[in-house]
């Protein structure tokens, strides 16, 4: 993990300075430069996250807490992650509307998915209600 | 992490700002349009796996689909 860290570290730093040279040659391979570096550093990033999912997962499961909680727990973390990388890549180019736009979208997605558990907490409300 | 993707879409960027610099000279300015979207088509082409790298990173983690 520390080693993980380390290289991650480092790339990011060698990544910074590389957009920095460059922003003043040509600001749109910058901005290319950027992204890529954000996804690669994110793929890693995401694949030092999965043991702890997993776990989380068992968890859940232990607890006797219904798998599909979880799992729509899970699917909402992807999707934030996901919509904070684009967004920021966006926010970073310049187009803060379009990134704007694209947060809305991963919070309706968001609110979409955990529809489910939203209404099955109104039906218990409403059988607690009445009576 | 392939730092060298880095260094290639940098040297694209360095490359076609020279090419820029002397099209712009020779007056050929309406090449340098398309210079330009060149150099951006074949960046954009170089990141467009590592975007379906992550998506799949992602999917497989988190148990999406």
């Amino acid at each position: 993990m520390v080693t993980d860290i380390l290289r991650l570290c480092g790339f990011g730093l060698s990544a910074v300075t590389l957009c920095v040279i460059v922003r003043q040659l040509k600001p749109e391979s910058a901005v290319i430069v950027n992204i890529a570096a954000g996804l690669m550093i994110l793929i890693s990033a995401v694949k030092l996250l999965s043991p702890s999912v997993k776990a989380v997962g068992e968890l859940a499961e232990n607890a006797g807490i219904s798998g599909s909680f979880a799992e729509i727990l899970l699917k909402a973390l992807a999707i934030s992650y996901i919509t904070a990388l684009s967004s920021d890549c966006a926010k970073d180019a310049g187009e803060t509307a379009l990134g704007t736009k694209l947060e809305f979208a991963g919070r309706a997605a968001i609110a979409a998915l955990s529809l489910p558990v939203f209404t099955q907490l109104a039906e218990i409300i409403t059988k607690m209600i009445n009576g | 992490m392939e730092i060298d993707l880095l260094f290639k879409i940098a040297a694209v960027g360095v490359i076609v700002a020279i090419l820029n610099l002397i099209l712009k000279k020779t007056d050929h300015d309406e090449q340098v349009v398309m210079l330009n979207v060149a150099g951006l088509i074949i960046v954009l082409m170089m990141i467009i796996p590592f975007i379906q790298e992550l998506f799949e990173t992602v999917k497989d983690v988190f148990g999406l689909w």
